[in-house]
């Protein structure tokens, strides 16, 4: 049956692997497209390779060498356990082509085991960047060691396994709960959230445990969190032992404990898997609809409308566009409860700092959370087959932008004004602040819808087998995702150093306006060039 | 080959989408599954392929049950959904030799039969283009050929007619006949009256999750059309 099992993971692998279409594809523009994806990828995990890599290096330059396999065990943890979380309950349940795969004779156990290697190993390239730049920093404090490289990454490939298995078990769970109720997707996001979440916040948590006393330096608390986060995590400590001590006992524990979890895992949702697919995709027509007068609307808002329910219908989507509204929304309750410097020591992890130095850096930081994942970026992929609708419709290609564009402005200003009004009362900003702020948080939001477009559209991708393609590994999301990222933490920074340093807060605010503004009308531009196409 | 007994959906504890459905398809039978949308058609047949669970009833094919021996059925089964959702990023023989390997088909068995069913479907040329850039039927046909692959005894279809051309509709046809023939039963479903009545020896109807009319062709209609017999037993005249 294990080569049942492998057999299905090289189909899935390979009908959604770019080369497959480069190498079979006879229309040029898609095979330049997949090229051009592959560059997209190497590029992010190329910037992934360098951002986690300062990190490691600045760990072992400050002397804590020693912390730097906790970092590499808490990133890949933490990392496998929340992405597997977000999609398992896409890749393991009610997939596109469950009807055609469950009728050929594959047993159900070897289904959801080949759909879990195949996440398992879509997520690889990620994970071994991530700890090959941990071991850079390692390598520079302890010196190169061959022994150590090579259990280190060895382990990196069984690391992963044991907080996918256990993210998916939960998963599972939170699908099989959804599925009893008629509301599916909404009960799903809901659970999945209420996991989440305090996954997002433990470090504050484990930190509130273990406080004894203000934490003097920045970089000692960070090397103090991995060292009382491994108590929590078993694997880590293994992986730790095992690099730094050489040690047999952790490598055995470490892929034993993953081996037994792993095929436990697929005995026990075999059980019960047949049942929950029947449940997901069963439904019967409630028969009982009146028919009333209808309204006509604009047709902006009608695709707004539309985007809002397809966002709405799927749990995948959802979790993936609203985690950081829902971020925002905890930062923003925190705000109105907590004093200033409490909240500030907990998102600089005790840096000195006041609310004055940091409010023109707030607005951006707010847009972190906020803008992480836009819905314009997964949108104009997410039309998959159904983008006929929208194509034979009399409707310009320029109204349906500026659907998907006011949607996001739907989902991000509201949350983005409240969380700025919260924080500027937590901080007592003055009016001048509070109206620059919120001016900031605006435009930072159109950015992202803007820029988020831009991305979804030049990255399209309709043919995909399975909506976690396109929401969470699609070349739209990353090409957007991890360089917004990086590049909002370097002007968060920017923008609090040049206030502490020169003390100019209002020509930051106008300056950051200016620049979002500008790249803002840029990416524009590109919306207009790229939905034409 | 296929017997389905007292076989009862129910969805959310209390809507019945199939209720009490018995159906027998013997060797050498093509059997049209007949009925309006929402009837409880595609519940029935995806119950009877596996890929949906079911409240009440037994369904056994080949001697073994869906049930208990899935492994058994599936493995004499073949199965074409009313749209198959192929993986498009495969090309046409990459996926042909993806189901050949999951049914476990020898090599020189799989060449012949993709060769002669492409051959009759008149897809031999493009099978090493991507399923992407395939029309419908196009898609339809790699499914059929897929079906195929490994000489089932029980073909279950929904709609297969649909999206096909005329010529690939009458090759369709003849490969049911000549399975059938051969001792395989065909079981599918079908909105196109004039097909069942000429294709088929026997026929169910279903409305409303309940079998309203069952038998041989002859015994239905009875010197009238399918049609007449069809839009009587349902009630639309």
């Amino acid at each position: 049956m294990k080569s049942k099992r492998m057999l299905l993971v090289k189909t899935f692998l390979k009908s959604t692997s770019y080369r497959n279409a480069v190498k079979y594809s006879t229309d040029k523009k898609r095979k330049n497209n997949s090229i051009g994806n592959m560059v997209a990828y190497g590029i992010v995990y190329l910037m992934l390779l360098v951002y986690v890599a300062a990190g490691s290096i600045g760990l072992s330059m400050s002397g804590m060498t020693s912390a730097i396999p906790g970092m590499c065990g808490i990133l890949t943890v933490a990392m496998s356990f929340i992405l597997t979380l977000l999609k398992s309950g896409g890749y393991l349940f009610g997939f596109k082509e469950y009807d055609m795969i469950v009728a050929m004779p594959f047993e159900i156990k070897d289904i959801v085991a080949a759909k879990f290697i195949y996440m398992y190993v879509k997520s690889l390239p990620m994970l071994v960047v991530m700890s090959l730049a941990t071991y850079i920093g390692y390598a520079i404090g302890e010196g190169f060691d061959f022994w150590v490289l090579l259990i280190w990454l060895s382990l990196t490939f069984v690391m992963p396994v044991l907080p996918m298995v256990i993210a998916s078990a939960l998963g599972a769970l939170i699908v099989r709960m959804g599925s009893r109720f008629k509301h599916k997707s909404i009960v799903q996001t809901v659970l999945i959230f209420v996991v989440v979440m305090p996954c997002f916040f433990a470090r504050y948590f484990v930190e509130s445990i273990f406080k004894e006393d203000r934490l003097a330096d920045v970089m000692d608390g960070v090397a103090n969190s991995l060292e009382r986060t491994k108590k929590f995590l078993p694997d880590v400590a293994w992986f730790s032992k095992a690099v730094s001590e050489k040690s047999v006992l952790s490598i055995a524990l470490l892929i034993i404990t993953t081996v037994v979890v792993f095929e436990l895992f697929f005995i026990v949702v075999s059980r019960s898997y047949r049942k929950v697919n029947s449940r997901l995709s069963s439904g019967t027509a409630h028969k009982a609809y009146e028919l009333k007068a209808q309204k006509q609307n604009n047709m902006i808002k009608t695709i707004a409308f539309k985007e809002f329910k397809r966002m709405t219908g799927s749990t995948t989507y959802i979790t993936n566009v609203a985690m950081g509204e829902v971020m925002v929304l905890v930062v923003a309750i925190a705000a109105v409860f907590v004093k200033a410097e409490t909240l500030i020591a907990t998102v600089t992890s005790g840096a000195p700092l006041t609310p004055s130095q940091l409010a023109p850096a707030m607005p951006v930081f707010i847009y972190f959370l906020l803008g992480m994942v836009p819905s314009t970026c997964c949108s104009p992929s997410l039309e998959g087959k159904n983008y006929w609708i929208m194509k034979s419709l009399p409707i310009d290609v320029m109204t349906d932008v500026k659907g998907k564009i006011l949607f996001n402005i739907y989902l991000t200003v509201p949350v983005g004004l409240i969380s700025m009004l919260a924080i500027s009362y937590c901080f007592r900003s003055s009016f001048i602040d509070i109206i620059m702020s919120l001016v900031l948080i605006t435009v930072l939001c159109l950015f992202s819808s803007v820029f988020g477009l831009r991305c979804g559209l030049k990255h399209r991708k309709l043919d995909w087998d399975n909506e976690v393609e396109v929401v969470k590994q699609g070349s739209a999301v990353a090409s957007y995702l991890l360089p917004n990222m990086f590049a909002s933490m370097i002007v968060m920074v920017a923008a609090a150093a040049i206030n502490i340093i020169f003390g100019y807060k209002l020509l930051v605010y106008m300056a950051l306006i200016a620049v979002y503004g500008l790249l803002t009308l840029w990416s524009w531009t590109a919306v207009k060039k790229y939905a034409k196409r | 080959m296929l017997e389905i007994k007292n076989y009862t959906k129910i969805y959310g504890g209390d809507k019945k989408a199939c209720d009490d459905v018995n159906i027998t398809v013997e060797a050498g039978d093509i059997y049209a599954f007949i009925g309006h949308n929402g009837a409880g058609k595609s519940t029935t047949i995806r119950a009877v392929v596996g890929v949906l669970d079911f409240t009440e009833g037994e369904i056994i094919i080949d001697g073994h049950s869906v049930k208990t021996e899935p492994m058994e059925c599936k493995k004499v089964t073949a199965y074409i959904p009313d749209n198959p959702d192929l993986y498009e990023n495969l090309t046409g023989i990459q996926y042909l030799n993806f189901i050949g390997d999951a049914y476990e088909v020898g090599s020189a068995d799989r060449d012949a039969r993709i060769k002669k069913y492409a051959d009759m479907f008149e897809i031999t040329d493009s099978l090493g283009d991507l399923i992407s850039s395939y029309s419908h039927g196009m898609k339809q046909k790699v499914a059929i050929i897929g079906a195929l692959i490994h000489e089932p005894k029980l073909m279950v279809l929904d709609e297969p007619f649909v999206g096909l051309d005329p010529k690939a509709a009458f090759t369709l046809k003849e490969i049911m006949r000549e399975m059938c023939e051969k001792g395989a039963a065909v079981f599918f479903s079908t909105h196109v009256l004039d097909v069942a009545e000429k294709l088929c020896n026997k026929i169910s109807i279903i409305k409303g999750g309940k079998i309203i009319a069952s038998g041989t062709m002859e015994e239905l209609t009875n010197g009238q059309t399918l049609e007449e017999v069809f839009l009587e037993a349902t009630n639309i005249q």
